[in-house]
């Protein structure tokens, strides 16, 4: 702990001594009676209570939330000496907001008593943060003499991505072997009519087709196609990023896959992530609860990472990127390096849908209102949109994302192109 | 500690000294004083308010200088506590600025400041016994060694207190 003299010490000496020295000038008494209130008031400076004793708690309503949630957090002072003022200031992470109270409050606590406050934050970004650093300064009355301190007693709160409303997906055009939720190619045990057929020995009499029988004359049995899941892959870039957070294009791609991936393994789908940037980093496919957890703790820090190194989506394992699977690329389509891998992995045969994530919106969020920036965003729209066309003119398929409207409505023009029983080709 | 308060204590520190003699130069000093002190309330700074003091202790002197009044005991006490609660009104409005400050510290600092008040005006009525029983008492020639002997006592307390503080730091 600190202790020195605060500049009101130093004020009350400077004019005191300023007092008496034009009392000596003038020679006049009044200038050191005008200074006697100043030099009682610097004699609280020999006064020393020795060091101050004192017990912080610190306690959050939650440590585990979603973006836009708020955290109520709570800090009790236990003091053990005596503590005439002590003010303390809870240091709040940058992409954490104040939304109710304030972090920063001046307490008196008689020895032995307690005392506590609490402040709302609204969490608006994802991320993890360290909450519980404390800088403590703790003033004497006469204001001349103070304590500084810093104590650490953080605790690790965590703020995932939003997952917006999802009611339909995209539909797979291949399946997997696991019991799900599409119609697969495959026939066998389902209960989606598929092709009619005579009926042979050990056909079951409950998949009789009679009115074909009737007509025919002979008996035909209904073919039934599987239920099946399927494997998704989604593949984040995290080449590059504009805007700022919680609104940068990377944000909104975290979000994108987090709700996309919550989706399918709703599904009982496999779901499986790349997070293609300044490195690869990747999760297997997996379905489940767990797998969920898995996911959206690996999307909690996706960030930009400069690199020399061109990320090869061709060096991943192949149980990674299965030749069967979905592959949904989200990304704000910046980087020439990503539309060269997504390029790439749709002539491998890849089942590709690439979520382009509109990056003008959170671009122009960040820029000051001039017709100059307006003409220049326009015209970079314009570019932006070239480039998708560019794409699909190659055979991918773009879906244009727009952060002020629901991601539904995004995937909506897919799914009228791909229509339910899609996965039978 | 809202700042509006701290207008009080800056009318005083410019008002006396234009009141004790009210001419042209001690009214510029106070005015440049009572800009300085609002400077520095404003912009929550101490030295803007600092330097307003001395301003208003220079125009206060000139005052005592020009005129050829007798020692006005009650309005120089005035002065030097206006002073002092103008410095600490505005270090309070300073430090504590944009916190949230609890009602009894408030209550707490309002009752130090007004003990402290009565301590100051009990030391400036002492001493002003004192210098009046000093001034029968001592012969003319005698008060200049007096004076002297207070210097000595005043330096010795403080290197006293001093060393006191030294060794309970060091212990």
């Amino acid at each position: 702990m600190i202790r020195r003299a605060t500049p009101l010490a130093f004020a009350l000496a400077a004019l005191l001594g300023w007092a008496l020295f034009l009392g000596v000038l003038i020679d006049r008494a009044e200038l050191f009676i005008a200074a006697v209130p100043l030099a009682v008031a610097l004699l609280a400076l020999g006064g020393d209570s020795g060091a101050l004793r004192f017990e912080l708690r610190l306690e959050l309503s939650a440590d585990r939330l979603a973006e836009g949630d708020r955290l109520l957090v709570t800090v009790s002072v236990r003091a053990i000496d005596p503590l005439p003022a002590i003010e303390l200031l809870m240091a709040v992470p940058p992409l954490l907001e104040l939304e109710a109270g304030k972090n920063r409050v001046v307490l008196g606590i008689a020895a032995g008593g307690e005392a506590s406050w609490s402040f709302q934050l609204l969490c608006p970004a994802r991320g993890r943060f360290e909450l519980g650093e404390f800088y403590l300064r703790l003033w004497d009355r006469s204001g001349l003499i103070v304590r500084e301190t810093r104590q650490s007693m953080t605790q690790p709160v965590s703020v995932y991505p939003y997952l917006a409303p999802l009611r339909l997906v995209l539909q797979p055009l291949r399946t997997q072997f696991s019991f799900g939720n599409y119609v697969a190619t495959r026939l066998g045990e389902g209960i989606e009519p598929g092709e009619v057929r005579p009926f042979a020995p050990g056909d079951r009499i409950r998949h009789v087709n009679w009115r074909a029988s009737l007509r025919h004359g002979q008996l035909f049995v209904t073919q039934h196609h599987e239920e099946r899941n399927a494997d998704i892959v989604l593949l984040l870039d995290t080449l590059s990023e504009t805007g700022a957070p919680p609104y940068s294009t990377l944000d909104l791609c975290v979000r994108a896959a987090a709700t996309l991936a919550n989706a399918y393994l709703a599904k009982k789908d496999r779901v499986g992530f790349v997070e293609f940037g300044g490195y690869l980093r990747w999760i297997n496919p997996a379905t489940g609860r767990r797998q969920r957890e898995v996911l959206v703790e690996a999307l909690l820090p996706a960030a930009t990472h400069f690199s020399y190194v061109v990320p090869q989506l061709d060096r991943l394992p192949p149980r990674v990127l299965p030749s069967q699977a979905l592959v949904i690329a989200v990304t704000p389509l910046l980087d020439e390096r990503f539309i060269k891998a997504i390029v790439d992995l749709a002539a491998r045969g890849f089942d590709l849908i690439v979520l382009a994530v509109s990056p003008i919106a959170p671009t122009r969020r960040i820029l000051s209102p001039s017709a100059l920036d307006d003409l220049a965003c326009r015209l970079w729209a314009l570019e932006w949109r070239e480039t998708a066309e560019a794409l699909r003119r190659r055979g991918l398929v773009i879906l244009e994302w727009r952060a002020d409207t629901p991601l539904q409505a995004a995937l909506a023009p897919v799914m009228r192109a791909r229509p339910r029983g899609a996965a039978r080709r | 500690m809202t700042r509006s308060w701290t207008a009080l204590p800056i009318i005083v520190i410019a008002g006396l000294p234009v009141w004790t003699a009210p001419s042209a130069p001690v009214l510029l000093v106070e005015a440049a004083a009572g800009l300085f002190c609002v400077l520095g309330i404003l912009r929550h700074a101490l030295t803007p308010v600092v330097a307003g003091g001395a301003l208003a202790t220079i125009g206060y002197a000139l005052a005592l200088w020009s005129g050829a009044a007798g020692v006005d005991i009650v309005g120089a006490a005035v002065f030097g506590i206006a002073l002092l609660v103008l410095l600490d009104l505005s270090d309070g409005a300073r430090r504590w600025h944009g916190a949230d400050i609890a009602a009894e510290v408030v209550r707490a600092q309002l009752a130090y400041w007004l003990g402290r008040a009565a301590i100051i005006v009990a030391a400036v009525v002492t001493l002003s016994l004192c210098g009046a029983v000093l001034a029968v008492l001592v012969p003319a020639g005698g008060r200049a060694i007096v004076a002297g002997l207070g210097v000595l006592i005043a330096f010795a307390a403080a290197l006293c207190a001093g060393i006191v503080r030294g060794t309970r730091r060091g212990a």
